[in-house]
């Protein structure tokens, strides 16, 4: 110890403890130089790569959109087909059944090709195999592109929990609340058009009230602007002629006329209910139509982080959708286009709070389930 | 007769710095060089990326376009790599349960194939870019042909 005393108070002894500082010195500046450098480029591969693989999936989808536009025309042939085969029953049974739907000669082979765009697209289904290829395609796409990826097989069983699916896909959402746990399951946000969007031109029949004079025994007709409710113990939807406005016969009870005017071929025909259940193309879910993918995926690098785990960057890319439309007659319109949107992914992740809330769903005491996370995701923290 | 020893140390910190300064120096110009290899790294990969994503949206269509567009993208940092080490190799990406789908269609004949590829329209590719850059005079003995850089992407677009 003296010695290494006396050796320090020594010229060359303390030119040699400076030497070692400045070294210890310039190693930790090169160490954290080389660190930070690296979680940088890291950050940038992941922000580029997650914008990559949400372009792919905006490709698939893209590309289902113009299938859809296809199964369209492909529907208005069947329908054609139809109607053919309705024109030729008609002329053998006469004109009259054409007010009985029931009596039509009707193909329906415009069902099955609603029945194959039900089943492929997931309309009105909990899933569909087209919004099924864009998750498969993308997810392959992003363990290609070094996103981390726990779908390595198409065995479940070999998923290991409690890590989260990852990369996880978002599906047609533009605000995130109630929605999440729909716009988790793949979907392509269509819908069958119905019929009803007509029924605006279909005048609505006015119910016509009626009650028979005690003076006379005439039969007087009222309209709905005429009468008003009296409940009653017997008859809670009871109505009588309005009070205190000079109608003759205020205040006498009166009864529904159900077979006047409109109202009776509507009882017949039921026109509304028929419109509304009548489906005819594949439209957009939304108006305006919105069709997205938000990407989140994780993003592992080499640097461990002071808990010395591997730091794994999060980042979010959204992509949409665009194009002209999906009726029939849209075939020929330009194709449907994935675009990139314009965003800051790592910011995104954290205005989203969606990795506190898969952080959560993983540190609870019991190991959850896939479906248990999609839950807390969906009922927040 | 006994030597004599120096007893006058003045100049000795001026000694000691000449003797120091140099490392300085070779520290220093080591971690300027060392942060600028990292930019151009990353230079690299957006350009990359960029030209990707360029594909993506059917702006680019075959491989001479793809390397023009890197080489152009990486703008103040061309002076660090060697344009003719610039390749591009692209394969298909990896199959997924769906390619394994669509093969099976393809073996039903040459109208299940036509249809298959009318319906189904994107198409990928699996780039791997390799580019050498130029090393600093520090380390050009260990790299004489340059350092090699090489950035992975996997992307598909449509239409086709």
């Amino acid at each position: 110890m003296i010695r290494i005393k006396h050796w320090t108070k020594n010229p060359s002894g303390q030119v040699l403890l400076a030497t070692l500082l400045f070294c210890f010195i310039f190693m930790a500046l090169f160490i954290g130089l080389y660190k930070s450098g690296m979680l940088y480029n890291a950050k940038e591969k992941a922000i580029r790569s997650s914008n990559l693989t949400a372009l792919s999936a905006g490709a698939v989808y893209a590309n289902g959109l113009q299938i859809v536009r296809l199964t369209n025309v492909a529907l208005l042939l069947a329908a054609a087909v139809d109607i053919l085969a309705i024109a030729a029953a008609l002329e053998i049974t006469g004109g009259f059944s054409l007010i009985i739907p029931s009596k039509f000669k009707d193909l329906n082979t415009r069902k099955l090709v609603q029945d194959v765009q039900s089943i492929l697209f997931g309309i009105n289904q909990p899933i569909g195999i087209y919004p099924l290829l864009i998750s498969d395609e993308t997810i392959s796409i992003a363990s290609q592109n070094g996103l981390k990826s726990t779908f390595p097989s198409l065995n479940p069983l070999s998923w290991s929990l409690p890590i989260p699916p990852s990369p996880i896909l978002i599906f047609n959402v533009t605000t995130l609340g109630p929605g999440l746990a729909q716009a988790i399951v793949p979907n392509m946000a269509l819908k069958f058009r119905t019929a009803n969007f007509f029924s605006d031109t279909v005048p609505k029949p006015k119910k016509i009230y009626k009650y028979k004079s005690r003076k006379d025994g005439a039969i007087h007709y009222l309209n709905s602007d005429q009468v008003e409710l009296a409940p009653n113990s017997q008859n809670k939807g009871q109505m009588r002629v309005k009070k205190g406005v000079g109608l003759e016969g205020e205040g006498y009870f009166v009864a529904e006329e159900v077979n006047a005017g409109l109202s009776k071929l509507n009882a017949v025909i039921n026109i509304a209910n028929f419109l509304a259940a009548l489906q005819l193309d594949v439209t957009d879910r939304d108006i305006p139509a919105v069709h997205n993918i938000f990407v989140y995926a994780s993003y592992p690098t080499s640097i461990k982080d002071p808990q010395n785990n591997y730091a794994e960057i999060q980042t979010l890319s959204q992509v949409n959708v665009l194009g002209t439309g999906l009726a029939a007659w849209n075939v020929n319109d330009p194709p449907y286009q994935a675009t990139l949107a314009p965003t800051d992914p790592v910011e995104l992740v954290k205005q989203l709070s969606i990795q506190t809330l898969l952080s959560q769903a993983i540190s609870s005491i019991k190991l959850p389930s896939i479906s248990n996370i999609f839950g807390t995701v969906v009922n927040g923290p | 007769m006994a030597p004599k020893k120096f007893s006058n140390q003045t100049g000795q910190a001026l000694v000691e710095m000449l003797l120091v300064i140099p490392m300085l120096f070779l520290l220093t110009s080591g971690a300027i060089q060392f942060t600028m290899l990292f930019q151009a790294r990353n230079a690299f990969d957006k350009a990359c990326g960029e030209a990707a994503r360029q594909y993506a949206a059917n702006q680019l269509k075959d491989s001479s376009a793809i390397t023009d567009t890197i080489w152009k993208d990486m703008g103040f940092y061309q002076s660090y790599f060697n344009k003719q080490s610039l390749s591009i190799s692209t394969q298909a990406p990896k199959a997924t349960i769906a390619n394994t789908f669509f093969n099976a269609i393809d073996g039903l004949g040459p109208l299940a194939a036509k249809i298959k590829s009318y319906l189904i329209n994107y198409t990928g590719h699996a780039w791997t870019v390799t580019i050498c850059c130029r090393p600093p005079s520090l380390v050009a003995v260990i790299f004489p042909v340059g350092i090699p850089f090489q950035s992975q992407l996997t992307i598909l677009k449509y239409p086709n």
